[in-house]
This record gives structure tokens, C-alpha cells and sequence, in this order.
């Protein structure tokens, strides 16, 4: 298994530590090699704290994590995971290119390997004219397609992608589809937490709807997606709800 | 370590800008409103030391008063602004992402320390050897002094060749506020019966100032005598304690305040460094702000010195400095609470929590 979770848990403290906010509660996944997961939910369901969890940024308080084999921060520190995060704050006083060359340094990358990588990464992802442009004067959607650019420049082997959609546009969903197509046929491990309904059940081998930091639902798209889309299935679990 | 996330802090600590606003202050100081030996002969220097150490301590003093503090604002934003998570999914990640923007931020504090120096150097220099702080030894039992009962009290002395002591004497009692001060220095044979080496220095103080005298060499207790000659003065010992002072080379003085002020701010910017990952950037540099002026306005600087806090006696150096003075070179014991500063620095880092403040 690329990603397995047993028994997950997260909390943050609230008000100096006299009160707190369970965020996930018990959260078990499991995600085979080279597969794609759609992690769906609404906001404040906590998809962005699991991909935190797995990309090892933060520890849960409770449960154990896999990832490819090992401690999220041991395969992230092997530089086998790749992350793009919702708030994505990149250096915005750098260059795209300068930004993407410190990425692939932090992964080992170096010298020529490194230039060429970047170069090649902003040539697919469509940002070589703007290579130049500061990230903080860039678009939405060309921070989210310096984010994808990003998650990918080191070839890991499992990338983990909040929101990598939003704000992107036509062509930059071209792209994404073409990357996430070349992810597939490398035998890449890719999770994808998003609102969008549509990436998720035609991108995606299964989904996961997180509500309330919980698994309510998980298996194939086209099983989840059966009785209605995404509201549906927030509003049955609201009805349902104690 | 990461190269490009060193460069990244460094660039990010190099407030250019600032920089040049606080040069160009200091240029306006020396030109403007007058040159730099104006305004050390306005605050009574009398000779080219005193005015090199004017020029010194108003160059440094502004760059602790401008540039450090944004030095430290920028230190404690570079954990917040989210690249120590971005960067935490890789090789580079955690502690070696916190200690590469640390070394960047030291590289920083170095480079634009560096340049201040260089700044400073460009002004006026003194002439010729300066007297260096070697010491103290213990002032008389009883502060008050008058023509009649002059002060005389005995100390264990180094039996270093060429020192001179200082004390620092108050006429303001004395009616006209001013008079003449003598300062006796007798090296006293082991057997205490003659004195053999014996010196006086005199002093005009208006209404206060410090009268240096020259300790005879050779072994033995030295015996200080405080004098009053003019009829009718009376005046007390300002000063807590007797001074000593050797020669040092010109140079002294300005190479001594800049390290002191490299050792300070390169630990004040590592701990904010630290503190950001805590509080607020602002807050952050609000609570070390709080920390400096106490230990700069405050009698808390004693005890800052005695432990070795960075910066702790830099209000006191530079006051050394502005009398053409050298202030003591750098403690060992400096060094370590510097390095000290920075490991707490890191650490707070390293402990903070995972999100942003």
C-alpha cells in the first residue's frame, strides 16, 4: 500500500489550551500503489489537515500513518512525497524560476539536474514565459500551476494535492489532466482533496468524503457518486446525523 | 544545509532600503547639521579620539536604534511566512530548513554589520594610541569629599607597566558647581614604610568629570588619594569603583563596539527568529524590544554584563567609546552566551508550533 491510516486523529487547542477542536476523529484509509484518491468534503471537514498529516508537516494525536512503507516525515524526508497545500505560500518575493530552482534544491536536486528540471516542469506546466515574474505579482491560477510544478520537480512518488484546481483555468485543467495522465502511466500514488464533484469521479480510481473528521463514505466513484452528487451526500449525513 | 533557503533568509534580512535611509541619517549627522568634530567639541570633547569616538558612537547608535530592530522584525517573520512547512516535505525539511533561514539570517546580520563598519571607518579616527578598558578596582569606602578631609583608601593592583586609573568625581555641591580635583597614585613597598613611586593627575571638573592619574609600576597595594585643592570645595565620587586603562592602538575602539554589536544583534535576530514561530513577528520584536531597553536603560545591565548577554553593556561601551576611549575586547564568556542565544533560538524554532502564528 502506498497510504494506509488506522484510527487518525487530530485536534488543535483553542484559547491557550482551554478548549479544543477535534478536526479528525478517527480516520481509517488505506490507498494501493499507483492508485488516485479523491478526498472529498465540505470545508472544515478536515481534508487539508489529513494531506498535512501525511506530508508529516504535523503529527496526529492519535492513529498510525503509512506512507510508502514508512513514517510520513521519514518518506518525506527521502523526498519521496510531493505536496502542493491549499494556502501554497510560496515565496512571494522570488521568481517562478528561482522559486521552482529552491523546490528542487530542498529535494537534493542540483547544478545542471536542477536548471533543467525547473526549466522542463515550467515548460509543462505553461509558466516558461513568466518564468521571470515574481510569484508574488502571479495569478491564482498560475501560483496553483507553480504549486503543481512544484509537487512534481523531484518525481516523487506519491503526491499529495489540496485544491489543486482552484483557480486555475481552462488550459491550466488541460495540464493538470495531462500531468495527473503521465503520474498514472509512472505508477505515482496521487491524493486529491477538492470541491469539484466532476475531477474527482472522472479523475479519480476512488473516492473518500470526509464530514465532520470522519470517513462517511469511501469506495468507487461511480458507487459514491450513485445516489447524487457531493451536497447529496453532505445533506443524507446531516438527516442521518444524531 | 540549503543553500537557496539560506540566500533566501538573508536577502529577505537585507533591508537595503533601511540601510541606506540610516547611512544617509549618518551623513546628514556628519555634513549637514554639522561635521562630526562639530559635534564632539559641542559635547566638550577636546582632542581627536574624543571626536572619532563621537562619530562612532552616533553611527552605531543609530544603526541599533534603526536598522537592528527591523533586522529582528525581519527574523521573526521568516518562520511565518510559510516556507519552514512548504519546505518541511523534503531532505531540507524541519530542523535543517530552520537552521538553513538561521544561517541566513547570520549571514545577513554579518554582511550588513560589515558594511556599517566600513561606514564608520570612513569617519574621523584617532590619531594615536587610545586608552583601553583593563578594569576596576574598588573606589573609597565614603563618597564625600572636601578641602579639608581629602579621601585614601588602599587596593590590591596588577603589576601591569603603564596603567592609569580613573575615577569620576561630582563638584555640583561645590558653591559655582566646578573646581580643581587632584588624584594621587603611591605604589607602596611591601614593607609599607616609603613611598617610592608616586603620581597626581589633575583634572578641571565642571561640575562633573574623571581625573586620571598614572599607577606607578613594581608590586605592592596602591594607595588613591582624592584631593580637593581649592578652599572651600566639596564633591562626591560619581563613580562606583576605580577605572583602569591601558594603551590600546587607534583602531581599538571602533573594531571593539563593532564586534560587540555583530555578537548582539546576531543573537537578538536568532532568538526573534526563534520567538516568530511562537508570536506574531511584531509581538515578537515587541517583547525583545521590551527586554533591550530594560537592559539598556535600566541598572539590569550589571547583571546582563556579569552573565554575558549579548548587547547587554553596549548602551555603556558606546559611552566609553564617545570619550575616545576603547571599551574591554570580547570575553570568551561573550561568545558562549551568543552561541547560547542562538541554540535557544533555534530551538524555540524547532518547538513551535507546527502552523503558523
Amino acid at each position: 500500500m502506498a497510504l494506509e491510516l488506522a484510527g487518525v486523529a487530530k485536534c488543535y487547542a483553542r484559547w491557550f489550551g482551554l478548549a479544543r477542536t477535534d478536526v479528525l476523529r478517527g480516520v481509517d484509509l488505506g490507498v494501493a500503489r499507483g492508485a488516485r484518491l479523491g478526498l472529498a468534503g465540505p470545508n472544515g471537514s478536515g481534508k487539508s489537515t489529513l494531506l498535512r498529516l501525511v506530508a508529516g508537516v504535523e503529527a496526529p494525536d492519535a492513529g498510525t500513518i503509512r506512507v510508502l512503507g514508512c513514517a510520513p516525515r521519514a518518506a518525506a524526508a527521502a523526498d519521496r512525497v510531493g505536496w502542493l497545500s491549499d494556502d501554497a505560500l510560496f515565496p512571494a518575493d522570488m521568481s517562478i524560476r528561482a522559486a521552482l530552482k529552491l523546490a528542487g534544491s530542498i529535494h537534493g536536486l542540483r547544478g545542471r539536474e536542477l536548471s533543467r528540471r525547473a526549466d522542463e516542469r515550467l515548460e509543462r506546466v505553461g509558466l516558461r514565459a513568466h518564468a521571470r515574474q515574481t510569484l508574488g505579482r502571479s495569478s491564482r491560477g498560475m501560483l496553483r500551476r507553480f504549486g503543481i510544478a512544484q509537487a512534481w520537480i523531484h518525481d516523487p512518488d506519491l503526491v499529495l494535492l489540496d485544491e489543486p484546481t482552484a483557480g486555475l483555468d481552462a488550459e491550466g485543467f488541460v495540464v493538470l489532466h495531462e500531468i495527473l495522465d503521465e503520474a498514472r502511466a509512472a505508477g505515482t500514488t496521487v491524493v486529491i482533496a477538492s470541491h469539484a464533484a466532476s475531477d474527482l469521479a472522472e479523475r479519480c480510481d476512488q473516492v473518500a468524503v470526509l464530514l465532520d473528521g470522519r470517513i462517511a463514505e469511501h469506495g468507487l466513484p461511480a458507487d459514491v457518486f450513485a445516489r447524487g452528487g457531493l451536497l447529496e451526500i453532505y445533506r443524507r449525513h446531516a438527516r442521518a446525523a444524531p | 544545509m540549503n543553500a537557496r533557503l539560506a540566500f533566501l533568509a538573508a536577502r529577505r534580512l537585507s533591508a537595503s532600503g533601511l540601510v541606506l535611509a540610516a547611512l544617509a541619517l549618518c551623513v546628514w549627522i556628519a555634513v549637514g547639521s554639522g561635521t562630526a568634530s562639530d559635534l564632539a567639541s559641542n559635547g566638550g570633547a577636546r582632542d581627536a579620539a574624543a571626536r572619532a569616538g563621537a562619530w562612532t558612537e552616533a553611527c552605531w547608535t543609530t544603526f541599533l536604534a534603526l536598522v537592528a530592530p527591523c533586522i529582528a522584525l525581519r527574523a521573526a517573520s521568516l518562520r511565518s511566512r510559510g516556507e519552514v512547512a512548504w519546505t518541511s516535505v523534503s531532505r531540507s525539511g524541519g530542523a535543517r530548513g530552520e537552521a538553513s533561514l538561521a544561517t541566513g539570517a547570520l549571514v545577513a546580520v554579518l554582511g550588513l554589520t560589515a558594511v556599517w563598519s566600513a561606514f564608520v571607518a570612513l569617519g574621523p579616527g584617532a590619531p594615536e594610541r587610545v586608552p583601553g578598558f583593563a578594569g576596576r578596582v574598588a573606589g573609597p569606602a565614603k563618597p564625600l569629599v572636601d578641602h579639608e578631609r581629602p579621601l585614601a583608601w588602599r587596593v590590591s593592583m596588577p603589576a601591569e607597566p603603564g596603567l592609569r586609573a580613573r575615577i569620576e568625581v561630582s563638584l555640583s555641591i561645590t558653591p559655582g558647581g566646578g573646581g580643581e580635583v587632584q588624584f594621587t597614585a603611591r605604589r607602596a613597598r611591601s614593607d609599607s614604610s616609603v613611598d617610592v613611586h608616586a603620581a597626581t593627575g589633575r583634572a578641571l571638573v565642571l561640575p562633573r568629570g574623571g581625573v586620571d592619574v598614572d599607577v606607578p609600576g613594581g608590586e605592592g597595594e596602591v594607595e588613591f588619594e582624592l584631593s580637593l585643592p581649592e578652599p572651600g570645595a566639596r564633591g562626591y565620587v560619581a563613580s562606583d569603583d576605580v577605572t583602569l586603562w591601558r594603551a590600546e592602538p587607534a583602531a581599538a575602539p571602533k573594531l571593539r563596539i563593532a564586534a560587540r554589536a555583530v555578537l548582539a544583534v546576531a543573537a537578538w535576530a536568532v532568538l526573534a527568529f526563534g520567538l516568530g514561530a511562537w508570536l506574531t513577528p511584531l509581538l515578537a520584536l515587541g517583547l525583545l524590544a521590551s527586554a533591550w531597553c530594560a537592559l539598556w536603560w535600566t541598572e539590569a545591565w550589571r547583571l546582563g554584563a556579569a552573565i554575558g548577554i549579548p548587547g547587554a553593556g553596549l548602551a555603556r561601551d558606546l559611552a566609553i567609546v564617545a570619550e575616545g576611549r576603547a571599551p574591554s575586547s570580547l570575553a570568551a564568556g561573550e561568545f558562549a552566551t551568543a552561541i547560547a542565544c542562538v541554540l535557544v533560538g533555534l530551538l524555540l524554532c524547532r518547538r513551535g508550533p507546527e502552523g503558523r502564528p
